[in-house]
């Protein structure tokens, strides 16, 4: 069974995973150097969020949400919505996959072909998907020694040349503005939403909430962080014009015995990315367990050969942007709407019954 | 029917001789004493090869000969005995080193312990060296390797179970554990397991170390193998179960937790801070020699960008005329190294010698000046090498070497993104193995103060119950 | 077993696929670029690469030839089309030491020109970046070693022991990216001069708008405005004329060991901005004309010959800037943070110029050296 500290690395490294390599840039567009404003109210949001989740997994602890969908909806109406939600975690995981060729294949192999870098990361990540839960949240805890990899890199940059006064004007966009901005940091936060599928697995029901509140504040501290350390040392305009501010910070870093850590870091960043697809994939192998009554691991095997089929496919740059776009609203509709209607469905039931 | 009119010992003393060395299938060792004994004939039986003349001679032919007490029973007073009737169990018995002591007129055979007891003296132990500390090690016999944990351990909940296993080898195996420490659930997977073990020629610890393994496909080992008593007493100490096969001079150790292979008997032996140094500098061996050669191989082939620009030339001039690629030179030094570890283990330590001095010579030097291989791809290969042997069991250490193989490849394919998938997918392997149902790697206990404040409940109940 | 067997023969099927090894480079084929320079030659811009070969010559020896190259061509990717051709292997800019600036190449703009450097992964950021005066960039590179070092790492090394010694402040291409695309902020570049055989960093070069402005400041100013920056080295040496009487031996010199700066702006009555800088130094005597001791009263009237002759000196660098343009304190930036409105209502080109800017430098003598 999972205990408290198994969950709160479950729920940061599935939290914490490709967007951290753009979530300065994306904001710094928006709201300039109030981005950490749209951040805060991303992760109140979030919290919010996450209270509504643990509210509705505690109707019943002992089911998964696809039981619960089957229970409360019916079978017919259960299942499309469970069919719905399988999709939703296979165009996440589509997404993230060519999130990472494409900044695999900017900074550090070129010319490797995107199915090569899909099979390596469908192979690696499906070893560790097909597992239980509790060795998938254990072996995560050896995994986020890279977050402190992370943040000790962050903290040499600054010695470096900073200004802490760009942080300034502060203030300078409405509220409205940063509001508007608040769901591209939103995107960058989810993940939480797991806790929905391992309910029946958690040892101490009691404090999931407590954990996950003080995963989701972790994981907005740690962006914060980051999102200040890229205002202070990049420029106004350098920062709105590069992709991946989290790897450019690192290309100007050079040590005694080593140069160029943005490469070293991207390469071994590949783990943190690699977690958020895991439980992609196993949110959406649990589903397919349901669905089709199939052992899990074959699930997990169906469901990374689908995708390697669909990374397969050519995707250019457009189909990219607006999938990614799409995705902004599907998450808001997967992981709150939907989930907070079910709760009150469950919560009128309950009153019935 | 005919024969299991035959189990039994009849009355007829010819007769049972003549079915005795039939079972016996006519073996030429198998020696027999004509003796009277108050007017009866008396025979014994006994193989040539295994059992102590002296003690026949002087426990039980001289007693006899005398005539001085009235049955055969008080004559073999001051020797161990026992009763048995059937010609299954005088066969059994005889191969032991039992001498076997036959009556006229009497369906009752007596079995006399009379096995030679020619054991090696308790030596230094070779493959666990320790420079501070116990210096004894276990040898063949699972009574005397027992008796050496009994010295150190002198507490009545020290306990040891003898089971046989092995129809054809017949051999005894020991479970030594202490009663208020081992885990009564693992002690039971432990039993139910050797109860698993088919084998008929049981014959190494091997074939117990398969059945007790959790997942025999993988690369690591997850039960201990050692040759020294004071490692065996500290696991004993922890709640760990020690296994003793008869003739094997070594102590088989589950479950057992990983960072046991990085641990040296030693290292208890000595002041904290030099026990955490070498405990640091063996993890670290350990990282170095899994992930060393592909470090350089993805250096060398990808990433030559990371290089700081003296060490990128220094590097350039060693492989400028190195005609190889590097994962070939690395797959070449490899080889080349375990042969030189394996020639030098199978000879005579007299000529293991010269093969130190030909490889240092023949191989470090003239390799590089042939420019067959690069000054830097030797180097690497020698930190690896040394690397892993500091590792303090060689079965790990042979391991970890072996384990670098998958990442050299991957990081000729992909760089260091290769070596990321594959450190991911072993350290998964790592966590996923048990050892008798226990956790083989488990995280590191600075978490478990910072974030768990009960760490007590729960632990050996770790099973999940979902799939 | 089966099980087994199925996942080996899987994994057999699926590792020849992968054996495609796309993006190797291996460090034996690589030709790496040492330094580049950029000139403008006839309206076409001229690049010249130097790629340090090594020649080994047995075990442990080896000799190294400089082997330089140039093109012209109307852009960057230009140029570097025609370079490649002329070496074995591809080529790389991964360690880059040094990029040299003609004069007249150096007063376009920058920023638009130096773009291939940023926009992909390959090129070192922390290659140094200078303006060379009097003669053509390129002849800097043809020289072949600076003291022991190859051409390139022999500048590389000047240019830093420039910056510790505060001639011109710390910077490479990495800084470069960031302050081209930041407004109100302007900076400094190092400016290298041949006399003779010998190459020698002889000011800084003030930026004005991500061009040469074509002014410099001298060798024996930069420490001090590198002090009003806020931005100095390691060590930071000056020096005053005790008395206006005669120039030999009549140099009082100090290192600073401590500096303050009070940066404050502030409006004026016609609402345009305006600049006081304050800076406190303590200093370190260690050059004193004559051998005596030197009286308290003596040291008072030193820090203040010293204070009036820097914030004399200071004065006359900041109209220096004011006349290039160069806002290298960035005061515009210090506005935009503190007071957008007012920024932007600005023509910060056009208001820089005319600014007032006072300076005022107060020293204390804390330390007369061994001697008293």
């Amino acid at each position: 069974m999972l205990t408290n500290k198994n969950l709160f690395f479950l729920i940061i490294q599935a939290q914490i995973g490709i967007g951290i390599l753009g979530l300065p840039y994306i904001l710094y567009n928006h709201v300039q150097q109030d981005g950490w404003m749209s951040l805060l109210i991303a992760g109140v949001l979030a919290q919010g969020i996450i209270i509504v989740l643990v509210a509705l997994s505690r109707t019943s602890p002992k089911e998964t949400f696809y039981e619960l969908n089957l229970r409360l909806l019916g079978n017919v109406l259960g299942k499309i919505v469970n069919i719905s939600y399988v999709l939703y975690f296979i165009s996440f995981s589509l997404l993230l996959m060519i999130l990472v060729t494409d900044v695999i294949n900017t900074w550090i192999l070129h010319q490797t072909p995107r199915w090569a870098i899909i099979l390596m990361l469908l192979i690696a990540t499906s070893y560790i998907a097909k597992e239980r839960i509790l060795t998938i949240s254990r072996s995560f805890l050896f995994f986020s020694f890279w977050f402190i990899v992370l943040i000790f890199l962050l903290i040499l940059v600054y010695p470096q040349d900073i200004h802490f006064g760009r942080l300034q004007p502060v203030g300078s966009n409405s509220f409205t503005e940063i509001i508007k901005a608040s769901p591209d940091a939103f995107v960058s936060l989810i993940g939480f939403e797991l806790i929905l599928f391992i309910m029946p697995f958690i040892k101490n029901p009691k404090k999931s909430l407590m954990v996950l509140s003080i995963a989701n504040l972790f994981t907005l501290m740690l962006y914060i962080f980051l999102f200040i350390t890229c205002v202070i040392s990049f420029s106004g305009v350098q920062l709105s014009l590069i992709q991946a501010p989290l790897l450019y910070l690192f290309r100007g870093l050079s040590f005694e015995f080593v140069e160029r850590i943005d490469i070293i870091f991207l390469s071994f960043w590949i783990v943190p990315i690699s977690t958020t697809l895991v439980i992609q994939l196993f949110n959406a192998s649990l589903g397919v367990q349901k669905l089709f009554s199939i052992q899990r691991k074959k699930s997990v095997y169906l469901l990374s050969f689908i995708l390697l089929c669909l990374g397969l496919l050519p995707i250019n740059l457009t189909m990219t942007e607006s999938l990614s776009s799409i995705m902004i609203y599907l998450n808001i509709i997967f992981v709150f709407i939907f989930p907070a209607l079910l709760l009150i469905i469950a919560k009128l039931k309950g009153i019935k019954g | 029917m005919a024969e299991s009119h035959n189990e039994f010992l009849s009355s007829d003393l010819t007769q049972n001789l003549k079915i005795i060395e039939e079972k016996m299938k006519q073996t030429a060792d198998l020696k027999r004493r004509k003796l009277t004994f108050h007017g009866e004939a008396i025979i014994l039986l006994y193989l040539d090869t295994m059992t102590d003349k002296e003690s026949i001679e002087l426990h039980i032919i001289s007693p006899i000969n005398k005539q001085e007490s009235k049955s055969i029973e008080n004559a073999l007073g001051t020797k161990q005995f026992s009763i048995m009737t059937t010609f299954k169990d005088i066969s059994c018995s005889l191969a032991e080193g039992n001498t076997i002591l036959l009556t006229e007129n009497c369906n009752i055979a007596y079995s006399i312990a009379t096995l030679s007891d020619e054991k090696r003296a308790i030596n230094e132990s070779l493959n666990e060296k320790v420079t501070m500390g116990a210096h004894d090690s276990f040898v063949e016999s699972a009574a005397t390797n027992i008796s050496l944990l009994r010295k150190r351990l002198r507490t009545p909940e020290f306990k040891v179970e003898y089971q046989t296993y092995g129809s054809e080898t017949n051999v005894e195996v020991a479970i030594c554990y202490l009663e208020s420490k081992a885990d009564p659930t693992v002690l039971h997977s432990i039993k139910s397991r050797l109860e698993k073990i088919k084998n008929d020629d049981l014959i190494n610890s091997r074939q117990i170390q398969e059945a007790l393994e959790d997942y025999p496909y993988s690369p690591f080992p997850q039960s201990l193998r050692t040759e020294r008593p004071d490692r065996a007493v500290f696991n004993l100490l922890n709640g760990n179960t020690v296994i003793f096969l008869e003739h094997e001079p070594s102590a088989l150790i589950t479950p057992i937790s990983f960072y046991s292979f990085l641990r040296s008997p030693e290292d208890y032996n000595s002041r904290w801070f030099v026990n955490f140094f070498y405990y640091s500098l063996r993890l670290l061996a350990f990282i170095m020699s899994v992930t060393l050669p592909a470090f350089y191989i993805a250096v060398n082939a990808y990433h030559s960008a990371i290089l700081p620009v003296s060490t990128f030339y220094t590097l350039k001039l060693s492989v400028l005329n190195v005609p190889f690629h590097p994962l070939i030179e690395a797959v070449m030094m490899q080889i080349v190294l375990e042969l030189l570890k394996e020639a030098s283990v199978r000879l005579p330590s007299a000529i293991a010698q010269t093969i130190g001095t030909v490889g240092a010579i023949v191989i470090g030097s003239a390799i590089v000046q042939t420019n067959f291989i690069s000054n830097t791809m030797v180097v690497v290969i020698a930190i690896t090498a040394v690397s892993s042997f500091v590792i303090p069991i060689g079965e790990m250490s042979t391991s970890m070497r072996l384990m670098g193989f998958p990442l050299i490849f991957l990081a000729a394919i992909f760089g260091f993104i290769g070596i990321a998938f594959g450190l991911m997918v072993f350290t998964t392997h790592l966590v996923k193995l048990t050892s008798a149902g226990k956790v083989y790697v488990e995280a590191p206990e600075i978490f478990e103060s910072f974030l768990n404040k009960h760490p007590k409940n729960g632990k050996g109940q770790d099973t999940n119950a979902h799939e | 077993m089966k099980n087994t067997n199925q996942k080996i023969i899987t994994l057999l099927f699926i590792f020849p696929l992968l054996t495609g090894c796309w993006d190797q480079k291996l460090i034996v084929d690589q030709e790496v670029i040492n330094g580049v320079s950029f000139d403008l030659e006839d309206n076409k811009i001229k690049s010249t690469i130097v790629v340090l070969n090594i020649i080994p010559k047995g075990t442990n020896f080896f000799d190294f030839k400089n082997q330089m190259s140039s093109a012209t061509g109307y852009s960057l990717e230009d140029t570097y089309r025609e370079l490649r051709t002329y070496y074995t292997g591809p080529l790389t800019a991964s360690k880059s030491r040094i990029i040299l600036l003609g004069e007249s190449f150096a007063k376009k703009n920058l920023n638009a020109y130096l773009d291939f450097f940023y926009r992909v992964p390959d090129p070192y950021l922390g290659s140094k970046v200078a303006i060379v005066k009097g003669v053509e960039a390129s002849e800097l590179l043809s020289t072949k070693e600076i003291g022991t070092n190859p051409v390139a790492f022999g500048l590389y090394e000047i240019i830093e022991a420039a910056e510790d010694n505060s001639t011109v402040t710390k910077g490479t291409l990495n800084t470069l990216f960031t302050y081209f695309n930041e407004e109100g902020k302007d900076f400094l570049l190092p400016i290298l001069e041949k006399k003779g055989e010998d190459i020698l960093v002889s000011g800084a070069g003030l930026i004005s708008d991500n061009a040469y402005s074509g002014q410099m400041i001298s060798l024996k100013e930069c420490s001090l405005l590198l002090l009003i920056m806020d931005n100095y080295g390691e060590l930071v040496d000056l020096e005053t004329y005790l008395n206006d009487k005669k120039k030999l031996n009549n140099q009082v010199s100090y290192r600073i060991i401590k500096s303050k700066r009070k940066f404050n702006l502030t409006k004026d009555a016609a609402g345009k901005p305006r600049v006081d800088i304050n800076l406190d130094l303590k200093i370190f005597l260690h050059q004193y004309p004559i051998t005596e001791k030197i009286s308290p009263k003596q040291i008072k009237e030193l820090e203040e010959t010293i204070s009036r002759d820097l914030t004399k000196k200071s004065q006359s660098i900041m109209k220096k800037t004011q006349k290039a343009n160069s806002d290298v304190l960035g005061i515009g930036r210090e506005l935009k943070e503190t007071d957008p409105a007012a920024w932007k209502a600005l023509d910060w080109g056009q208001t820089y110029p005319e600014i007032k800017i006072n300076t005022r430098v107060k020293v204390a003598i804390e330390k007369t050296g061994i001697l008293k």
